[in-house]
């Protein structure tokens, strides 16, 4: 039974969440560019000048923040199971009991190909918390984990 | 394997019940939306087209077809996009059954077969013969427990009790009497939601407003209602409230008596058997080892009667709206001859040893400022227009302050080898156990509050859970206990087997 204790993510994950928040940053802004633009009865020019220090100043944000969203993302295999650590301000355990996985899937996004990232998305037969995923894994990883995870499950009615 | 492609057809006057069914499901929402609404022509094309489709379901009656192999359940079905079913016996996990008016008359009954997947269930025959549904349930039963002990390879116990509980009547380790029901029905107040339902949408319709009152002033006389005072309004209000009250109440113990009369619950082997219901009668079967969990609830007016409720989560999650369900061990019944249910029906758990500790009692002060919010905030527009006097509410604070610690008293938790518990609420109480052999997962969660405090949240996941309530959430509790409990739990929940 292999164990490893408390693993970050791949490094190039941050960039993946870096790169994908971008399109959030671009929607959120426009909202406050339209506000800001109307209320102080703003030129063309200056209007786009405003959209763009907001995307500066969200993107700005997000890139301080998942700084710290990156070093609270570990996870480590015990004997028990696969343990989750995660969140910043709201943080969070998750916990899944080797003998109660029931099936593991591995995505991978058009961008984490670049990367050679995929996702685990481990399934119990768990109600609230039945999808547990971990991203951010070279796929060989995630491959490799999931044989682990499988190998070690009894082959036993878990419900 | 190879399978059979013919089987057992439905009863003959299926298509009745399936019409019936249709009717039900898409004629008459449209119907109430009708009421509602303007009950204009185009609603009318809605509902005729509705009507058609309904129709149309009866033709599926020729394309169902079921079977009973050695091991499974196999249900074919479907006119253009077919479907075929296996069910295996022993991953079944209720098998339910409806019978009401119609059904008895035509000797037939509506079986429903439940796994652990998924809000459908698994099957739903509508409808077999009486002899037909006992031939089912005895073919599930005895290969079910068959196939286990194949499986478990333990062929020293036999099956020969189990099939004489079928025939037999077993004797019932709980049943309600008539004076039970009542009780059960004032205290639910079950009619208070579809009775105000039916007002509110009857009041948005001017047509039936009208109406109504009209029929008021024919029963009562002109009320003049622009000539009243103060007196008279506070004398027709409580009139109007204790006449809803009342009405409530009454409707309340009419629909307990509609599905609780006759509620017994008996134990048959490893099966719970369960049966029900005036008009419309509901036997159910659930395996034992498939409870999930175990809830203990009371309200107010469950301890002014000295009762409380007993009810079980089994996996699947079939609801009110998509099949039968039957989430009951005993609807109401004294604390101590609750208890002695639950350790009827979990003999293996030792319940003499669960301890209960207390959460932090410093986080009274948590509840307490969390309370005083939801009051502070509705204030402070109240304080703009009415100034000093907007202040009132804090006259509450007193309230609060024994609410908070009335929260701390009220809450606990028991982890030991067995199960993990947990009980909280002040007025509606709920105490919920989990067996550690049930756990699918454990959750640790901390809010920027909880790290103020050095404190921390625990949740575990099971299968039959409720997604809206978390039943087991322990919180308000020192970090490093939950990050110890986390621990042992998941060492715990990785050792235990499951061993029956």
């Amino acid at each position: 039974m292999k164990t490893f204790s408390f693993k970050s993510l791949e490094k190039n994950y941050l960039k993946v969440f870096r790169i994908s928040s971008v399109i959030g940053v671009l929607l959120i802004s426009l909202p406050f560019t339209v506000g800001s633009s109307v209320s102080l009865d703003l030129t063309w020019p200056l209007r786009v000048l405003v959209y763009i220090s907001f995307v500066i100043l969200f993107y700005g944000f997000v890139h301080w923040y998942s700084v710290y969203w990156f070093k609270a993302y570990q996870y480590q295999l015990t004997e028990a199971g696969l343990d989750i650590h995660k969140g910043v301000f709201w943080k969070q355990q998750n916990m899944v009991p080797r003998n109660r996985v029931q099936h593991i899937d591995i995505t991978t996004g058009p961008l984490e190909r670049r990367f050679d990232l995929s996702k685990l998305v481990v399934h119990t037969a768990g109600t609230r918390n039945a999808t547990i995923t971990l991203p951010g894994l070279l796929h060989v990883d995630a491959v490799e984990l999931r044989q682990e995870l499988i190998n070690t499950n009894q082959t036993e009615d878990t419900v | 394997m190879e399978l059979k492609t013919e089987g057992y057809r439905l009863h003959n006057i299926s298509p009745l019940f399936l019409f019936i069914e249709a009717v039900k499901k898409m004629v008459l929402p449209l119907l109430f939306g009708i009421i509602g609404t303007s009950g204009d022509r185009q609603d009318m094309i809605i509902i005729g087209i509705a009507a058609f489709a309904s129709i149309i379901t009866i033709v599926q009656f020729w394309f169902y077809h079921y079977w009973l192999e050695d091991d499974r359940l196999v249900v074919k079905e479907g006119i253009l996009f077919k479907s075929l079913r296996q069910v295996p016996y022993e991953r079944i996990q209720n098998l339910n059954i409806e019978r009401n008016l119609l059904h008895k008359f035509f000797k037939v009954g509506t079986l429903q077969v439940e796994s652990a997947s998924g809000v459908k269930p698994e099957a739903v025959i509508r409808v077999v013969a009486d002899e037909q549904i006992k031939h089912i349930q005895k073919v599930i039963k005895d290969k079910g427990v068959v196939h286990q002990q194949k499986v478990a390879m333990d062929p020293g116990s036999s099956s020969v009790t189990l099939e004489d509980a079928v025939v037999d009547e077993p004797k019932p380790m709980y049943q309600m009497s008539n004076k039970d029901v009542t009780i059960y029905g004032f205290i639910s107040h079950k009619a208070l939601v579809p009775i105000g339902v039916v007002g509110s949408v009857l009041s948005q319709n001017d047509f039936y407003r009208q109406k109504f009152f009209n029929l008021v002033q024919k029963f009562v006389g002109d009320l003049h209602i622009e000539q009243w005072g103060l007196t008279e309004w506070l004398i027709y209000g409580a009139i109007f409230v204790f006449v809803m009250l009342v009405s409530i109440w009454l409707s309340s113990i009419a629909l307990a008596f509609l599905k609780l009369y006759q509620f017994k619950i008996s134990k048959v082997g490893k099966d719970l058997y369960a049966e029900m219901g005036l008009l419309t009668k509901i036997t159910a079967n659930i395996p034992i080892k498939r409870i999930q969990l175990l809830k203990i609830k009371h309200s107010p007016l469950h301890r002014y009667f000295k009762k409380v409720s007993v009810k079980m989560e089994t996996a699947g999650g079939v609801t009110e709206q998509s099949g039968i369900t039957m989430k009951w061990i005993a609807p109401l019944v004294s604390k101590f001859k609750g208890q002695q249910l639950i350790a009827a029906i979990q003999p293996e758990v030792d319940w003499g040893k669960i301890q209960w500790l207390r959460l932090e009692a410093r986080a009274w002060k948590r509840v307490f400022k969390r309370m005083m919010l939801l009051i502070l905030i509705p204030m402070l527009p109240l304080v703009y227009f009415y100034h000093w006097m907007g202040l009132m509410p804090l006259l509450l604070s007193p309230m609060v302050y024994w609410y908070a610690k009335a929260y701390m008293n009220k809450s606990g938790y028991a982890v030991n080898d067995q199960i993990v518990a947990y009980r909280h609420g002040v007025f509606f109480h709920t105490i919920s156990i989990v067996k550690i052999a049930k756990i699918q997962n454990i959750s640790y969660l901390q809010t920027p509050f909880d790290r103020r405090n050095g404190m921390a949240r625990l949740t575990v996941d099971t299968a039959g859970s409720n997604p809206v309530t978390q039943d087991i959430n322990l919180h308000y509790i020192n970090q490093d206990t939950v990050e110890l409990l986390m621990n042992q739990l998941s060492n715990k929940v990785s050792r235990s087997k499951f061993v029956w």
